[in-house]
């Protein structure tokens, strides 16, 4: 339980790094307003590197339906949730 | 509505719609390519919307889902391979199973989303380009062409609109799309004369499925089939077969570019002009088309067309 309550908690941080990393900006830049084109570098193509990233660091998979909403980080954050990753800060 | 309007509206209601997909469309970073681009891009939705309307496609929302459909099931699976290095296919039996035998499937989103591509990602419509500009216009003016893989039949319609004095031939392994290319010409006003179509595997066929002209034939097509087959060689060694000496045979593929029914993974561009070579095969002119310059472990992603000469 206690494992699981850490793997919840820090899930806002890893998934802020995530985007960091794959969008190249600084980690304090990424809120759950940050969306596609805003920064300029989340394209399409961010958007195919952000599914890989997010897949393979919660060990889900997005589904077609998924990655239509892929939008926002709140966008992603509502789609980790509807697969039981929560979102606790 | 002007074409050209058309080619707009639909670019924006996708970007209003599925904003993932937005930045990877033609327009989306206006160049002077793209300008130059347009106008093919505005023929293939003029061939969409105008010789569709009888197989109750002519809905612009529908054709919307339908390629966006496409468009994240590309994303979703490229993902995965960049993981994997693997695409992600099924073997040809349960491809031909669960998707080309699958009316559902193919009449209710795929060929209609795999036509729409043409017109709306660059790549798609480059080589379109290249097939009108380097093709159509070098090939006899009345030639016997014979295509494997039609799929949803853009090629053999503007095959037949650009040279009205071509006799079509195409084999698919899909009745689905056998009856939607044939739609498709009909609603375009092509004369039955013109064409000949047939459901059929090339890879694994001993005689044409139809009577072939006495004058041969003297063209062949082949476009994004390779990577669906187990052994791309044989198709190969089909139209090195079936077509006449010195022929001319337009073929397209892609590099490590998945999708739900790609089997074969061509590493780079070399190892498909080595499969060229092995089945006798020139090349007269390629195209190599980088998707966004992306590369995977050294590898880029890339669409790949070349004509080639029996």
């Amino acid at each position: 339980m206690n494992s699981l309550m850490e793997y919840n908690m820090d899930m806002n941080i890893r998934l802020k790094n995530l985007f960091a990393k794959v969008l190249k900006v600084n980690i304090e830049d990424i809120t759950d307003e940050t969306m596609m084109n805003n920064p300029a570098s989340w394209d399409s193509l961010a958007t195919m590197l952000l599914i890989a990233e997010i897949e393979d660091e919660f060990h889900i998979e997005f589904t077609i339906n998924d990655i239509a909403k892929v939008i926002s980080v709140r966008a992603v954050k509502e789609i980790l949730k509807s697969k039981g990753i929560n979102n606790n800060e | 509505m002007r074409k050209f309007n058309l080619l707009n509206d639909i670019l924006n209601e996708i970007k209003n719609k599925y904003p993932n997909i937005g930045s990877g469309l033609l327009g989306n970073r206006v160049t002077e390519e793209d300008a130059q681009l347009f106008p093919y891009a505005e023929k293939i939705l003029d061939y969409y919307f105008n010789y569709n309307k009888n197989i109750d496609i002519s809905d612009i929302s529908k054709s919307i889902d339908s390629f966006a459909r496409i468009s994240l099931d590309f994303l979703r699976l490229q993902a995965r391979f960049m993981k994997t290095l693997k695409y992600s296919g099924l073997s040809e039996r349960m491809l031909n199973k669960n998707l080309y035998k699958c009316k559902q499937k193919m009449e209710g989103y795929y060929l209609n989303g795999l036509f729409l591509t043409y017109a709306l990602w660059p790549n798609h419509v480059k080589i379109y380009r290249y097939y009108n500009e380097y093709f159509l216009k070098k090939i006899p003016r009345n030639t016997n062409l014979i295509e494997v893989g039609g799929g949803h039949g853009l090629m053999a319609l503007t095959l037949l609109k650009t040279l009205p004095g071509a006799k079509y031939y195409g084999i698919d392994l899909s009745d689905s799309s056998v009856r939607f290319t044939d739609r498709l010409l009909r609603s375009a006003g092509i004369a039955h004369i013109n064409y000949k179509l047939k459901e059929g595997n090339a890879t694994n066929l001993n005689i044409l499925p139809f009577s072939c002209p006495k004058s041969g034939l003297s063209s062949g097509l082949c476009c994004e089939v390779l990577e669906h087959v187990e052994q791309p060689g044989k198709l190969l060694d089909f139209f090195k077969k079936t077509l006449q000496k010195k022929s001319k045979l337009f073929i397209t593929t892609v590099i490590n570019i998945d999708a739900e029914d790609h089997i074969y993974l061509f590493k780079n561009a070399n190892e498909i002009r080595q499969l060229f070579y092995q089945n006798g095969l020139t090349t007269e002119s390629e195209l190599v088309l980088p998707l966004n310059n992306f590369k995977i472990n050294g590898r880029f992603s890339s669409n790949y067309a070349a004509i080639l000469i029996t």
